[in-house]
């Protein structure tokens, strides 16, 4: 018996709906505890699945555009649906700590960006798929305009919205090309028509889909969104926003870029190679001179996307599966980093890497684990960005050798990372830190689901890198 | 055979009938003949679903004129019983003349002959004068007076092109035209165009349109900027694309020049006005321009999907200027103010909300199946170039749609106190509910 992937439509609806009418009703249920046993639920059922198999699931909406909702697995579904599952999951209590007001709201919006993301990796209509990834993209807008920092979140909301708003622009755009040169929005359907299009209508596909990715990795020229998305974020927001929509971009460059189109790809091979090396050294340069610790984060989450665009244009199977396993083991790695960053300002107060200093003394879970995800982040070998980079490496290099110097600008992260660690954790303790305490135990707990996740990713890559073929 | 046309003519002098008696009995009170109007209202949309349309001489159906005239009543309906919870107390000239406007509605879209639709739109438009005067603002004097003056010229537009067409092909009666004498006829069909811009408020004939929204009630805005757009914009597609035939590329050029001019001009406006009525004056008249755009194409598919367009508009404005409404009566104009929306009512906050979103066209509601088909059909006659501008337009109108449901700021829903709930806001919301449905559900006519 194998489960059908309509639950994930249905388990987080439910916890929607509960949560509805726990508003109306009195005495109130604790919001908490509702969205958690949602959540639960959706683990524990991709958990049932991963071993009994997932069924996909197709209605029919409306005939004569062939709008139809259908869900089914495609060939890297796995790997992103278990980013989907886990990463909100574990960042989850991050929102318990932080959301004061009206949360609710807060939890619907959640279930909502939960539901459809999961949604979004399992889509196999691609209208079905624009919708849910036009809700995601509106419900983190509100997360952060919402619940955001109070001086900022207008200013950064819109900003995001409107950038990532005209990168839906050419999705659909593309979306609607395919749909005129092959008659259908389904993603079997054009996989096997694809071949018939004219070229400039491949061309163009392909354009608009790179666009969409550009803007949604994002990769240098279109990347200004991000940073100040970040800072302006509650922590909930930046782990969706880092862990899973980022993801989004390399998703379907992958999906209708690199197995739809591989020959237009490698026509564009060597720019794009360049211009994500560029990206990735001259993010690591810009990193290097922040103050703010998240804003360092989200930097360093831009070059480790960077690097996926390397290993997505490499065009050869170590560079790809290299770039689907970078992406959930970043997912993972810099969710971790931005609950850290959280409980950074949550503890002291501040952000700031210079008003910080010598918190290992006061706080020795909290440094080990920051230690630990910077050590990740960097990828130290065991852990698993080690194994996702050194794909990348090996993929680049077998293509063009010119994709090895961006081991410079690993260097230089490993540089500014280690920099970050010397000035938060072991200068001497300032005085106003001095009453700082350390974590509590669902923090640790919480750190420790993602260490392990890390950690297992890293010891044993084979879990994952079967899970996913690579189609070229 | 029975039809709704039928009914609501009927209702219209059963009204004036019963209001006479109520006189003569010296009755003050006046509900009765508000529960008759509403009663006639739902019977006319029973009617419609039921019979569909009717097709006599100078009216006839065509293939949509069965759905487009099913969600005008629907809506007509709908702003009725808001106007009834609204002002309980209004006079039963407004009963009469509201029946009379949405007569004139559901006459202009199964008109067949030029007559027919010259009498359908004034029907709708001396009924509209005083709907907008009916509102005691201070501003209404000046906006009946420019809608009053506007509509005249436009009228007299209209007829002098209807003119030129009679010289030109011998005929009024549409589909019935051959054998034309070119030079009239042309100009004719030029001046018909502008005649009926007035109504449908395409950029540069709508300059009467911020003004009069603005000062109106709202819950009459919400009939204007549906009902009586969209029998403006389906009396375009009746002439241009089921009567006359002209796929000429020259009319079709015309017709983008005055669309893209709508979307953009629209656009721009709506995006430096701070009132918050105003701004979505503005973006109504920024979605006809869109739905004028399908038009443009000149055939079956464009036409279609501007059908689909008109229905989502329509319903979507008509929601987000009922919500509005509730606002608008404690003192919400401008945008700075829009955080004391939900505390005012949630309902109606959702319904502005999900209305803003469905004009925004971001899925899952309907406006995006309208933008969606629009697209497609434009994009399937190679019009690639003006997908990227609308695109680019789009984007721009991003900021300030966002502004809006940025400044509501719906994180302290609960910890605020409510101000003011009544029974009346409560019965409003009800149909607030309704259309909310509709935004969703709508998307099952995509297919028309």
């Amino acid at each position: 018996m194998s489960i059908s992937l309509f639950l994930f439509l249905v388990i987080p609806a439910i916890g929607i709906i509960w949560l509805y009418i726990n508003s109306l009703i009195k005495p109130r249920l604790d919001e908490r505890k509702i969205v958690l046993s949602a959540v639960a639920a959706t683990v524990a059922t991709f958990l049932v699945g991963l071993i009994t198999g997932f069924s996909g699931f197709s209605i029919s909406l409306v005939s004569s555009i062939d709008f139809s909702f259908s869900l089914g697995l495609n060939s890297i579904s796995i790997p992103f649906m278990l980013l989907a599952v886990i990463v909100p999951a574990i960042g989850l209590n991050s929102a318990f700590k932080e959301i004061k007001q009206n949360a609710t709201l807060f939890y619907v919006l959640f279930l909502l960006i939960y539901m459809s993301l999961i949604l979004l990796f399992v889509s196999t209509n691609l209208i079905s798929l624009f919708v849910v990834w036009e809700v995601t993209l509106i419900s983190v807008f509100f997360m952060i305009a919402f619940w955001g920092e109070e001086e900022t979140r207008h200013k950064a909301s819109i900003k995001f919205l409107v950038f990532t708003q005209f990168g839906s622009f050419t999705l659909l755009a593309g979306f609607i090309l395919m749909f005129l040169y092959t008659g259908s929005f389904n993603l079997f359907v054009i996989r096997t028509m694809i071949g018939s299009v004219p070229a400039w209508v491949s061309y163009t596909i392909f354009g608009l889909v790179l666009m969409t990715a550009l803007i949604k990795m994002p990769i240098f020229p279109l990347h200004s969104w991000l940073p100040d998305a970040h800072t302006s974020a509650p922590t909930t927001g930046s782990v969706i926003l880092a862990g899973l929509l980022l993801k989004m971009g390399g998703y379907v460059l992958l999906l209708f870029g690199l197995e739809l189109l591989p020959n237009v790809a490698s026509i564009i091979q060597v720019p794009a190679l360049i211009l994500g090396v560029f990206t990735l050294l001259y993010v690591s340069l810009v990193a290097s001179a922040q103050k703010d610790f998240k804003r360092l984060v989200a930097y360093s989450s831009i070059f480790y996307m960077a690097l996926v665009f390397i290993g997505i244009f490499s065009i050869n199977g170590y560079g790809e599966s290299g770039a689907v396993f970078l992406m959930v083991s970043h997912g993972f790695i810099v969710s971790m980093l931005f609950v850290l960053a959280g409980i950074l300002k949550e503890k002291t107060g501040t952000r700031d890497i210079d008003k910080l200093g010598g918190l290992a003394k006061n706080m020795p879970f909290y440094a080990f684990f920051l230690m630990f995800a910077m050590l990740a982040t960097i990828g130290v070998p065991g852990m698993s960005n080690f194994i996702g980079e050194a794909l990348v490496f090996i993929g680049g290099y077998m293509t063009y050798a010119f994709v090895l110097f961006s081991l410079a600008g690993v260097l230089i992260a490993t540089n500014y990372y280690i920099s970050a660690i010397k000035r938060i954790l072991f200068t001497s303790l300032k005085k106003e830190l001095q009453k700082v305490r350390d974590i509590s135990v669902y923090d640790i707990l919480q750190l420790s689901f993602f260490s392990m996740f890390i950690l297992v990713l890293g010891i044993v890559p084979g879990i994952l890198l079967n899970s996913f073929s690579v189609t070229l | 055979m029975i039809n709704a046309e039928y009914v609501l003519f009927a209702g219209v002098l059963g009204v004036i009938l019963l209001d006479l008696l109520r006189i003569g009995l010296k009755r003050q009170t006046n509900n009765i003949i508000h529960y008759v109007t509403f009663g006639i209202l739902i019977l006319s949309f029973i009617t419609e679903l039921v019979f569909g349309n009717m097709n006599v001489e100078f009216f006839s159906s065509v293939q949509y004129s069965y759905f487009v005239n099913g969600f005008v009543l629907f809506i007509s309906v709908a702003v009725y019983a808001y106007l009834l919870i609204d002002t309980p107390e209004h006079s039963t000239y407004i009963d009469v003349l509201y029946l009379f406007a949405v007569l004139g509605a559901t006459l202009v879209i199964i008109s067949s002959n030029f007559i027919s639709l010259l009498i359908a739109i004034e029907m709708i438009s001396i009924a509209s004068y005083s709907l907008v005067f009916f509102q005691k603002t201070l501003g209404r004097m000046e906006a009946t007076m420019k809608y009053v003056a506007i509509s005249f010229i436009s009228v007299i537009i209209l007829i002098f092109g209807i003119s030129l067409i009679y010289a030109g092909a011998g005929t009024l009666s549409f589909g019935k035209v051959s054998n034309v004498d070119y030079l009239p006829f042309i100009l004719g069909v030029g001046i018909v165009i502008a005649g009926l811009a007035f109504k449908a408020t395409i950029v540069p004939f709508h300059m009467w349109a911020p003004d009069v929204y603005e000062s109106s009630n709202s819950a009459v805005t919400a009939f204007l900027v549906s009902v009586s757009k969209t029998a403006g914009l389906l009396a375009l597609i009746r002439v241009f694309f089921f009567g006359f035939q002209v796929s000429s590329s020259f009319v079709s050029i015309v017709f983008f020049g005055l669309a893209i001019a709508t979307i953009f001009f629209a656009t721009f406006l709506a995006s430096v006005q701070d009132r918050i009525k105003r701004l979505l004056a503005y973006s109504s008249i920024a979605q006809a321009g869109f739905a004028f755009i399908g038009l443009a194409l000149l055939n079956r598919n464009g036409v279609s999907a501007s059908i689909f367009y008109i229905f989502s508009f329509a319903v979507a404005d008509a929601l987000v200027f009922l919500a509005y409404k509730i606002f608008e009566d404690k003192k919400i104009i401008y945008l700075k103010d829009a955080n004391r929306m939900p505390r005012i009512s949630k309902i109606a906050t959702a319904a502005m909300f999900i209305g803003v979103l469905s004009l925004f066209g971001l899925p899952p509601t309907i406006g995006f199946f309208g933008k969606l088909l629009i697209f497609s059909a434009l994009l399937a006659h190679g019009y690639v170039s003006l997908v990227i501008a609308l695109f680019a337009i789009l984007l721009f109108s991003t900021f300030y749609y966002a502004n809006i449901l940025m400044k509501m700021d719906l994180s302290d829903i609960h910890s605020s106190q409510n101000e003011g709930q009544n029974i009346r806001i409560r019965m409003k919301e009800v149909i607030l509910v309704l259309l909310m449905i509709a935004i969703f559900a709508g998307v099952m006519f995509a297919g028309i």
